[in-house]
């Protein structure tokens, strides 16, 4: 078991006013069967009514406005969360209908001729099961940061042979969709301090397993886990418009520590 | 006395014009608005055929209502292998972002239209349903007024049910669903191919005709800001703009035409969306074809209408036939509307068959194909007389507390003769439809 505390900040600046802003936030944590929500509390500035609800994938949403003029928003979520390690005990395999969403190929995961070449020679190599497929992606597939955008498809990216956790992630689903399991994108947060993280996650034996492809292990307790969806695009952290001209920036930080239990 | 109409055909067409009663077509990425020819010739349809396609049509759109409302919630249909989960979540119109939500007073497809002909036999079949912006009850609702002012006699001879009460049964689809607040017609614009169409009917109803800049979100409620600034609360909104337009912040974050947040507030139960979003799973060719099993599995009842003879190039078998068969078949994508998408056998060279024939297999998820239905054709009036052209029907089913066909609908015919394809964006005329009232 493991005890962790976030935070998560994120300031957008517009350089000059602007108005009728609507903003969605998935950044609150989901309950889990390995992720309990102990407490939690966040502030939006400058907004009216903040509310909440959960979206089709079961993700938690913040969503208001700020209509009036403004020229910077500013998010604060602050919480705990108790986490523990999946179980690695296979249950009756059964593929609940839900999880059928999961085996179809999306946007952004859509395979190409690279995925279907790369498929093939984890089939010709023998390679069983995901976690196996995830250690060749991990070593054929280079971490270089600012390679890829959040639009690029797993295709393209397996294409340049570098990204981002991101990549790492979309290409993994497009493999396992192909090899036949149900498998989702995951947004969440480890520990230390950075950005938001994204893995797998894949429907194996009754479960749900998460496997990390951009570290190469799988997803144990010190992951907080924030949404999940068919790629990227259903889980975007934020989502907003607003009426105005105005040049914007935006700054994120983030902050996970392990309390020591022992 | 339907000759006193015949005499009028022009000048109720120049009136039409006038009135703005257009079609708006995009051809090469330009807006084209043509006229929509009236033919003054009534379709007719008698007391008893009306009680029974209300009966068939009001147990089919329960059917669909159940459908939609199992599809966004526990799937019971998928878990009972009535209809494989391949054709509800690889289905375009199926959106997952309506996963769990649950329509005010349960309703989805609150207007139905549905598209049917009339066989030589004399039987009905159905070729379609439309289940997310239906359009077309204006016309024939237009077309009456205008014609009952030319030729009163007409209505004085024959016992005709009035069917301009349209209005009235849209008011109280959209009074029956309202959350609290007034009913509004979202219209993307006047250079939407209905745009006539929803400033008659919000004008009819009592709603208030609005453009997506006259909405907004706050604090989880829709409100319509009104031309002195002050807002009012929006309980139902029958927007005629499509799903993927509906909400930037749900659907594409590029559409200018939505309204931000109007998908929360409807997934919180404070308004209600007339239709509701993602009801283009259930009115998807390929799952036309299970639409009698649903009658079956929802209702427990035997379907009063049938199908057109329909096969699925998804299954084995219908896939053989179909490719046996594929000269005598019509050949429908299952992705396309509008008449588009949409191949006779019987007009392909062997070479165009043989192509066709490879993309089936390739994609078998994505054709339909069905028996060529030979329905019986409408006299339209052309150079003063009358001649035979193929005609549909599409008939509207309102659904509140129960589920009612409006004793009307909208006559489609083809212009060109040697053509079965009655859709107005590829230029086909409507004529008004009579339902007697003894």
């Amino acid at each position: 078991m493991s005890i962790l505390h976030f935070l998560y900040e994120m300031q957008l600046s517009f350089d000059s006013m602007v108005t009728d802003h609507h903003f969605r936030f998935r950044c609150l944590p989901m309950e889990t069967e390995y992720q309990k929500v102990r407490n939690l509390e966040y502030t939006i500035e400058p907004a009216g009514k903040v509310g909440e609800r959960t979206d089709g994938f079961g993700n938690r949403i913040c969503l208001g406005e700020a209509l009036m003029p403004h020229d910077y928003l500013k998010l604060q979520v602050r919480g705990t969360v108790e986490t523990r390690a999946q179980e690695e005990k296979a249950r009756e395999d059964s593929t609940p209908v839900d999880c059928l969403i999961y085996t179809l190929s999306s946007e952004l995961t859509r395979p190409g001729e690279k995925l279907a070449e790369f498929y093939e020679e984890c089939r010709k190599a023998r390679l069983s099961g995901p976690e196996a497929i995830m250690h060749r992606l991990y070593r054929e597939f280079s971490y270089v940061p600012g390679s890829t955008h959040v639009g690029t498809t797993a295709e393209e990216a397996l294409a340049g042979g570098k990204g981002v956790c991101q990549d790492y992630a979309q290409i993994l689903i497009a493999l396992c969709r192909m090899a036949g399991y149900p498998a989702r994108y995951v947004v969440g947060l480890l520990p230390g301090e950075g950005a938001t993280h994204a893995w797998t996650e894949m429907w194996r034996d009754g479960r749900w397993l998460g496997l990390d492809p951009t570290h190469d292990c799988a997803a144990d307790e010190r992951y907080i886990k924030l949404s999940h969806g068919r790629d990227f695009t259903d889980c975007s952290v934020d989502r907003g418009c607003f009426k105005g001209s105005a040049g914007q920036r935006q700054k994120i930080y983030i902050k996970v520590e392990e309390e020591n239990i022992w | 006395m339907i000759l006193d109409l015949v005499d009028h055909k022009e000048s109720i067409n120049r009136l039409l014009a006038r009135y703005g009663v257009k079609f708006g077509i995009y051809k090469n990425n330009q807006f084209h608005e043509q006229l929509f020819p009236f033919d003054p010739i009534p379709r007719i349809i008698s007391r008893e055929e009306y009680e029974y396609l209300d009966r068939g049509l009001s147990q089919r759109v329960l059917a669909l209502n159940a459908f939609l409302k199992d599809v966004y919630s526990e799937k019971k249909i998928v878990k009972d292998g009535v209809i494989p989960a391949d054709f509800i979540f690889s289905s375009k119109g199926y959106l997952p972002q309506c996963e769990g939500i649950c329509p005010p007073k349960g309703i989805y497809s609150h207007i139905s239209g549905i598209d049917l002909v009339q066989g030589k036999d004399g039987c009905w079949y159905i070729l379609e349903d439309n289940l997310r912006i239906p359009s077309g009850a204006s016309y024939p609702m237009i077309a009456r007024d205008l014609t009952r002012r030319a030729a009163p006699e007409a209505f004085v001879r024959n016992h005709v049910a009035d069917n301009r009460n349209y209005a009235v049964m849209l008011k109280e689809t959209m009074d029956y669903v309202n959350t609290g607040g007034i009913n509004v017609v979202l219209t993307p614009g006047r250079y939407n191919a209905a745009f006539f169409e929803h400033s008659y009917l919000a004008e009819r109803s009592g709603a208030i005709l609005c453009m997506p800049r006259d909405l907004f979100v706050e604090d989880n409620k829709l409100f319509y800001r009104r031309y002195e600034g002050r807002k009012q609360q929006v309980g139902a909104v029958y927007r005629r703009l499509s799903d993927e337009y509906l909400d930037p912040l749900c659907f594409l974050p590029e559409s200018l035409i939505g309204v931000p947040g109007i998908m929360d507030v409807y997934a919180c139960g404070n308004v209600a969306v007339i239709n509701a979003p993602g009801n283009g799973v259930a009115d998807d060719k390929g799952i036309y074809y299970f639409v009698p099993h649903m009658i079956k599995y929802y209702l427990n009842e035997e379907p009063i209408l049938r199908n057109a003879p329909t096969y699925l190039a998804f299954y084995e078998k219908d896939r053989k036939f179909i490719l046996e068969y594929l000269s005598r078949l019509v050949v429908k994508d299952v992705s396309e509307a509008g008449g588009y998408g949409v191949v006779f056998g019987s007009n392909l060279t062997r070479e165009q068959l043989k192509a066709l024939a490879d993309v089936i297999e390739n994609e078998p998820r994505r054709f339909i194909a069905q028996e060529v239905i030979d329905f019986i054709d409408l006299d339209i009036v052309e150079d003063g007389g009358p001649v035979p052209r193929k005609a549909d029907l599409r008939a509207f089913v309102l659904a509140g507390e129960t589920a009612r066909v409006w004793p009307s609908g909208l006559t489609r015919f083809s212009r060109n003769p040697d053509s079965f394809v009655v859709n107005s964006s590829q230029g086909g005329g409507f004529k008004d439809t009579w339902v007697l009232s003894r």
